[in-house]
């Protein structure tokens, strides 16, 4: 099943969020940015809401969540 | 994503790219090589797994048949795709816990969800479709502001 949003664009239903999803708080969630330049190297850790915000373009961002890099 | 994101249309201008990961210090040499070559983008280590949990702490044996040859197959098709694409893997770290992609708004709140389906390449469409309502009320609250 599919929603039609106000825009009268049709997203699926896969696509909605879940209330585990929607109820998630983000400013409470920490995540460590990784720095490549020398080797793996992790650095002090910032709220999830920081990193959405600073890697956000003009209309958003996109995160993937990696099951396994290698 | 990196195909979406390189293409002559750019269906994700707009939008910046990012990921979460669950481990370091397990297979960094295969980290590094997924960073440079498949995903350029700001990596950050989500070491609660707060991300995932928020995806429903999904397993790759979610909605997997039992049967052997059904398992084969799907394993076989998996490392068909992965040949096809030029993508090596191995097997280091943990990797039953599924994730997805997550689309953010330019406030900074989540918009739309894909979760992560094993074996099943993402539909382009169906994600798409979210990324061009996720620019439409971006425009309109733009529009607003004026």
């Amino acid at each position: 099943m599919a929603g039609v949003t106000q825009g009268g664009i049709i997203v699926a239903e896969k696509m909605q969020l879940t209330p585990t999803m929607r109820n998630t708080d983000f400013s409470s969630v920490s995540l460590l940015p990784i720095d490549f330049t020398v080797g793996v190297q992790t650095m002090t850790p910032i709220t999830a809401t920081e990193a959405i915000l600073s890697n956000s373009g003009r209309v958003g961002s996109i995160v993937f969540a990696v099951r396994r890099p290698g | 994503m990196l195909r979406l994101s390189a293409r002559e249309d750019s269906p994700l201008d707009g939008f910046n790219l990012f990921g979460i990961i669950k481990e370091t210090g397990v297979d960094d040499l295969g980290l590094e090589e997924f960073h440079s070559q498949y995903f350029p983008f700001p990596l950050y280590l989500d070491e609660e797994l707060k991300f995932y949990e928020a995806f429903g702490k999904g397993s790759i044996f979610s909605g997997l048949s039992w049967n052997p040859l059904t398992i084969y197959r799907s394993m076989k098709e998996v490392g068909k795709r992965l040949k096809e694409k030029e993508i090596e893997g191995n097997l280091k770290g943990e990797g039953l816990t599924t994730g997805g992609f997550l689309i953010f708004g330019s406030d900074g709140e989540p918009k739309y969800m894909y979760p992560e389906e094993t074996g099943i390449p993402i539909d382009e469409d169906i994600f798409l479709q979210a990324v061009k309502d996720v620019r439409y009320n971006n425009r309109q609250s733009i529009q607003k502001e004026l």
